[in-house]
């Protein structure tokens, strides 16, 4: 059997190292328009800000593909699969494959407005986006977005020592994980190390002679040298439309809950596929490091004939400012239709908030103190509801059969 | 190493916490709870403990979530293990674990947990209430 | 310096003003920890002459130098303030978890002064320190008060006083988390008076051992020696409960306040059977490998639902023995004193003395409200409240048995007490012995838990007819193993006559179980037994690295009971104050009296063994030899 995995990315590597793993004598081609080992993406802010040397953001060596039996056909750009005749087309040759993972990931988006690409503009998505980064000397930066990237962009560049403005466009920073309340905490410990936060301003045109220079929004009009955009990743799907394979309603990949895409043989996963998340089913595109795993898993098993059903996309984000870390975990306030029921509290600086729609946990967001978060996040991809960590608190049987579920009751939910 | 595994029969614990100090001991070389790759729970109104360390899983989420390489799968051991040369200290391992084992060392700013002592946990060694042990597999599947 | 935390904590709650001082290496060369810190600082920070519920009395909490570290049953901390109740050194230890989670949260010790103009708690958060508002808290039990404070501080360990302390009852206790206390000499009324509901500790900030690997070697031995004891076994299955039938047969319980021998069901009552009826699980303290606690459930019956920590001896012999209140009933007691904050022995005790005046028809029904008997548990646990809430004649109780004494005409012969705290389990008519002697030289009071020999034997009942020898009664390989100064050790046990010297067993005793409290270390027979001063060098050089010799630990443990008895004298004690109550020396109990002058020649030996002269102060050498020239007379 020959399987072609297209992208080197996270899921792309683990897809072909699980095939491997389970059926040995299976035939694995990875394409990848780069010529990189594999490499951490979610690391490069880490060697923006000077904490990590770039060395070390690699996981792999090219001997390690080798070992492991995958086969590489790197430098090369797939243009377009055959699905019909199982070939798939790069820029310099024609493959046949039996079944395909398609693992092509995603791109920054870049807003289509005045100036948006000017000199001086960034993304950070690849180790080419680091590099480019690391040789341009600015004074003053802005990073547009508050996401997990823009955050960690911006705490690397004020490491470094520039200027950093953030732009963010909704009314609070990380609009997409977290809720107004502990944004606003995100926002003031952003603020105490020097950021400049701007929220609830569009960024309309960007402006310069040689390179970007003015950046101006709905209301301000800002200097800088160097812009980095963050506001958010789109999947990479062109390589599935050209082939003429379904794309979801979120643009990426429609896959079903095997990751097998509407074209028989063809499977997807990682940043370009639309998934679908835990809790509420409907389609998401995830993004994240962990599903981009899992689902690789899940595609290459199916792909040799191991029937697997993927979980659904959870998200998990932790980050720091300042050495004081945050997490947010499965969903936010406004991603339920119904009503949600906020459990919250303080202790010292910590902060926590539990988010609990038709009696069932949904959602956490942390800062500081994160020792239970993980058994929270369990918790709430169980589906586990108040009612039952109420009986786990009450029942000795089932604390001392789920004791990480009664501490973190204890901890969290006394008296509710 | 190989063929045993650590078990917790919570009943007999009494929460003495001897093997949290045990643990940060020989392996950090100080007394410190927050620095034991082992934790006591306690329920102390109704004299209820339960020692929880790492759960071992099959398909970990703390190997998923790494993002630097540095979790890997140690086959000998049975369970995860962290390259702390490796590890940059993100926690997301931290925040994926559903049994709030994996553990952050604030200081060296990376990811810790039970690694069995090398496959001679002293938590076991040093627990006297037979609450945790570390037989051979096959011992454990008899009992059951 | 390491294992220490290195810091003391002030609070004035009174200005809210908090001090931090540094534990420098001669103090804790000079005073260990513990026991050693609270004398030295209450002797220097307590004026002349306060009154003990005064805002000028001082109430300290000191933490063991080995807790926070795996040494087996180095859990403890002591807290002391000057006692409401005698007036002089109020002290009193306690395990659990707090000590370590005070020192891991940065601090050996705690020193609260002045008192709030409002009720308030303190939370100290890994060094950070708070005064909180206790609204919400004050008013309510310890229990309820536990619930609110830990689900709001998680993870906490909290020292709090139930409404017998927010009322300032003279014997009112701190208790330490659900079930464990600082019972003894009426710290919780010190604590109410402050306006202090409770101390809220978050701490894990981890202590550095001066040599890990030493101290593993170290833990790993101490614990190998427990377990050599030949209580280890009997005490981590019924913990301290397996001594009440040796004492029942030597006619030794205290019953119905000391006026009669033992009862004739008391095995079937107080027997150690009874913890395999209502024991359920051990509950252990902080690094300890005996558990000797037991949490007591009743399932039938008018009590069922009861979980508490109970079934121990003192509880046991003072609601059972004393109080003559049924098992279940004895169990019920503990929970109300636990949630009332009330210390359990004197508690029964004045139960006890009530009953006896009311027998004697010294009150009648008009004082209290209600008929009082014998096992009656309904009129105790009436009284019980009554005294927590000072209600009616509970007001004249809750002043401890010996200021009740003097407010109840013709009660006096009755109230038993030495220098004011009432007289715990033991009868000495019925055992007299290196314990029963500490009951009188105790520095805290009419108390058991200062002095024993640790190489006591629950199997013989026999003294010289000068009283100054108890029977060894012990295999050679005991007496071998006991880490006591040889010389010292040949002088206080005579091998070949089978004795023990009570007056020279004494000292030593009252000295290593200071030394003890000092250290952190639990005085439960398998420890007191197998642990001396050479371990204990040993694991605190390796924990601390204050480098000191086994002579130096027990040189600072006489240091801080002569500190201690200082402060007494300084306060105004006299050596009538260590006197047995005249029932002892006039009435019979199994056929037994004590011989006053025989007992006041063991005293004088005792007294002559200390260094002090017969009024039982210090001679000036023996001040100048223990470096205490700042507090001589």
């Amino acid at each position: 059997m020959i399987i072609a995995v297209i992208g080197n990315g996270a899921a792309g590597y683990v897809a072909a190292e699980t095939i491997k793993r389970h059926k040995p004598e299976a035939e694995v081609m990875m394409f990848a328009r780069e010529s990189y080992p594999l490499y951490s993406p979610c690391a490069l802010p880490d060697c923006l800000g000077g904490d990590l040397e770039r060395a070390r953001l690699f996981l792999k060596k090219a001997e390690d593909y080798r070992s492991n039996g995958i086969e590489t056909i790197f430098g090369q750009t797939v243009e377009k699969i055959d699905v019909k005749e199982r070939l798939v087309i790069t820029d310099q040759a024609v493959y046949h494959y039996d079944r395909v993972i398609m693992a092509t990931g995603s791109k920054a988006v870049i807003p289509p407005i005045p100036g948006a690409r000017l000199p001086g503009t960034f993304t950070l998505k690849s180790l080419d986006d680091l590099d480019s980064m690391l040789n341009y000397k600015p004074q003053r930066v802005i990073v547009v977005g508050s996401g997990n990237i823009g955050m960690e962009a911006a705490g690397a560049m004020r490491d470094r020592g520039f200027r950093v403005t953030m732009i963010e466009a909704q009314d609070h920073v990380m609009p997409r994980l977290f809720d107004k309340k502990p944004a606003h905490m995100l926002q003031n410990m952003l603020e105490q190390t020097g950021i400049r936060v701007i929220t609830g301003e569009q960024v309309q045109t960007m402006d310069g002679r040689t390179r970007v220079e003015v950046v101006e929004t709905d209301r301000s009009i800002l200097e800088c040298d160097m812009l980095i955009w963050a506001v958010g990743l789109s999947p990479e799907c062109s390589l599935a439309r050209e082939s003429g394979i379904e794309v979801g309603p979120t643009r990426g990949i429609k896959v079903d809950r095997h990751m097998q895409t509407n074209a028989a043989g063809v499977y997807a996963c990682g940043d370009c596929a639309e998934a679908f998340d835990i809790i509420t089913g409907h389609p998401v595109n995830s993004m994240l490091w962990p599903s981009a795993r899992r689902q690789a898993q899940v595609a290459a098993l199916n792909c040799i004939g191991i029937e697997t059903e993927y979980e659904g996309a959870f998200n998990i984000v932790v980050g720091e400012v300042k050495d004081r870390p945050f997490a947010a975990l499965g969903n936010k306030e406004d991603i339920h239709a119904g009503p949600i029921r906020i459990i919250e509290g303080e202790h010292g600086d910590d902060y926590w908030r539990i988010l609990v729609a038709d009696q069932t946990l949904i959602g956490m967001q942390s800062i500081g103190d994160l020792k239970l978060c993980g058994t929270v996040g369990g918790l709430i991809r169980n589906r586990t509801s108040l009612q039952e960590l109420r009986e786990t608190l009450k029942d000795p049987g089932l604390k001392m059969t789920s004791p990480w579920a009664a501490e973190a009751a204890q901890r969290y939910l006394a008296g509710f | 190493m190989e063929g045993q595994v650590i078990t917790f029969n919570r009943e007999k614990c009494v929460g003495c916490g001897t093997c949290e100090m045990i643990c940060s001991l020989v392996n950090e070389g100080i007394c410190s709870t927050r620095l034991s790759r082992i934790r006591v729970v306690r329920f102390p109104r109704e004299a209820r403990n339960a020692p929880i360390t790492c759960a071992a899983c099959e398909n970990a989420s703390c190997l998923l979530a790494c993002v630097a390489g540095a979790l890997y799968f140690d086959e000998s051991l049975g369970m995860p293990r962290v390259n702390s040369e490796q590890c940059i200290g993100c926690r997301q391992c931290n925040v994926s674990c559903p049994f709030g084992h994996m553990n952050f060392h604030q200081e060296k700013d990376i990811a810790f947990k039970c690694e069995l002592c090398d496959g001679d946990p002293q938590c076991a060694q040093f627990c006297w209430t037979g609450a945790i042990e570390y037989p051979e597999k096959e011992q454990v599947l008899l009992k059951d | 310096m390491q294992g220490y935390a290195g810091k003391i904590l002030e609070i004035n709650l009174s200005t809210n003003a908090q001090t931090i001082y540094v534990l420098d290496e001669d103090m804790a060369r000079e005073c260990i920890g513990g026991i050693g810190f609270n004398a030295r600082i209450i002797y220097d920070h307590i004026p002349p002459g306060t009154d003990a519920l005064a805002p000028e009395n001082v109430l300290v909490f000191g933490v063991g130098a080995l807790v926070g570290s795996p040494f087996p049953t180095a859990s403890r901390t002591e807290a002391s303030a000057k006692s409401p109740q005698t007036g002089g050194f109020g002290t009193s230890n306690s395990g659990g978890f707090f000590g370590i989670s005070l020192k891991n949260a940065g601090y050996d010790a705690v020193i609260l002064k002045g008192r709030a103009s409002d009720p308030v708690y303190i939370h100290i958060n890994n060094g950070q320190v708070e005064v909180l508002d206790a609204e919400g808290i004050w008013g309510n039990d310890a229990w309820e008060a536990l619930d609110i404070l830990r689900a709001r501080h998680y993870g906490a360990e909290i020292a709090l006083i139930g409404l017998a302390g927010e009322n300032q009852v003279r014997f009112a206790s701190i208790e330490n988390g659900y079930y464990d206390g600082w019972g003894r000499t009426g710290l919780g009324a010190v604590m109410g008076s402050k306006n202090l509901k409770a101390v809220v500790v978050n701490g894990d900030m981890g202590l550095q051992p001066e040599s890990p690997r030493a101290l593993l070697k170290t833990v790993r031995k101490a614990q190998d020696l427990i377990k050599a004891t030949t209580s280890y076994v009997p005490f981590s299955s019924y913990g301290t409960m397996n001594a009440t039938i040796p004492y029942g047969n030597f006619n030794a319980v205290s019953t119905h306040n000391f006026s009669r021998e033992t009862l004739p069901d008391w095995k079937a009552v107080a027997g150690r059977q009874i913890v395999d009826t209502y024991g359920t699980r051990h509950i252990a303290c902080q690094s300890c490998i005996i558990a000797c606690g037991h949490l007591a459930e009743i399932n039938e019956g008018k009590y069922a639902g009861t979980q508490v920590k109970a079934l121990e001896i003192t509880p046991t012999t003072s609601f059972s023995g004393n109080a003559g209140l049924g098992t279940e009933a004895t169990i019920k007691a503990a929970e109300i004193c636990q949630r009332l904050g009330m210390d359990m022995v004197s508690t029964g005790s004045m139960i006890a003395f009530a009953t006896e005046l009311y027998q004697k028809g010294v009150i009648t029904k008009d004082d209290i409200g209600y008929e009082l008997e014998f096992g009656n548990e309904e009129s105790a646990f009436a009284l019980i409240e009554d005294i927590a809430r000072k209600r009616g004649f509970g007001a004249v109780l809750a002043e401890g048995v010996k200021r009740a004494a003097e407010i109840i005409t013709g009660s006096e012969p009755y109230a038993m007490h030495i220098k004011g705290l009432e007289i715990p389990m033991i009868d000495p008519r019925g055992r007299w012995s290196t314990w029963t002697l500490g009951m009188l030289t105790n520095v805290r009071g009419g108390d058991h838990l200062r002095c024993r020999n640790p190489v006591e034997n629950l199997r013989y009942n026999e003294n010289d007819e000068a009283l100054s020898q108890e029977r060894f009664g012990l295999k050679l390989s005991v007496y071998e193993k006991l880490d006591m100064p040889e010389d010292l050790k040949a002088i206080a046990i005579d091998l070949d006559k089978d004795t023990v010297d009570i007056a020279r067993m004494a000292v030593w005793a009252e000295n290593l179980i200071n030394l003890f409290n000092a250290s952190g270390v639990c005085i439960r027979p398998p420890v007191l037994e197998a642990i001396g001063p050479t371990i204990l060098a040993d694991a605190i050089n390796a924990f601390t690295g204050i480098d000191i010799i086994p002579q130096g630990l027990i040189w600072s443990a006489e240091r801080t009971w002569n500190l201690i008895k200082l402060f007494n004298l300084r306060e105004g004690e006299t050596s009538v104050d260590s006197r047995f109550p005249r029932r002892f020396y006039k009435e019979a109990i199994a056929g037994k009296v004590l011989d006053e002058e025989l007992v006041e020649k063991v005293v004088e030996d005792y007294y002559e063994v200390r260094g002090w002269d017969q009024s039982g102060n210090p001679y000036p050498d023996t001040v100048l030899r223990l470096n205490l020239d700042f507090a001589k007379r």
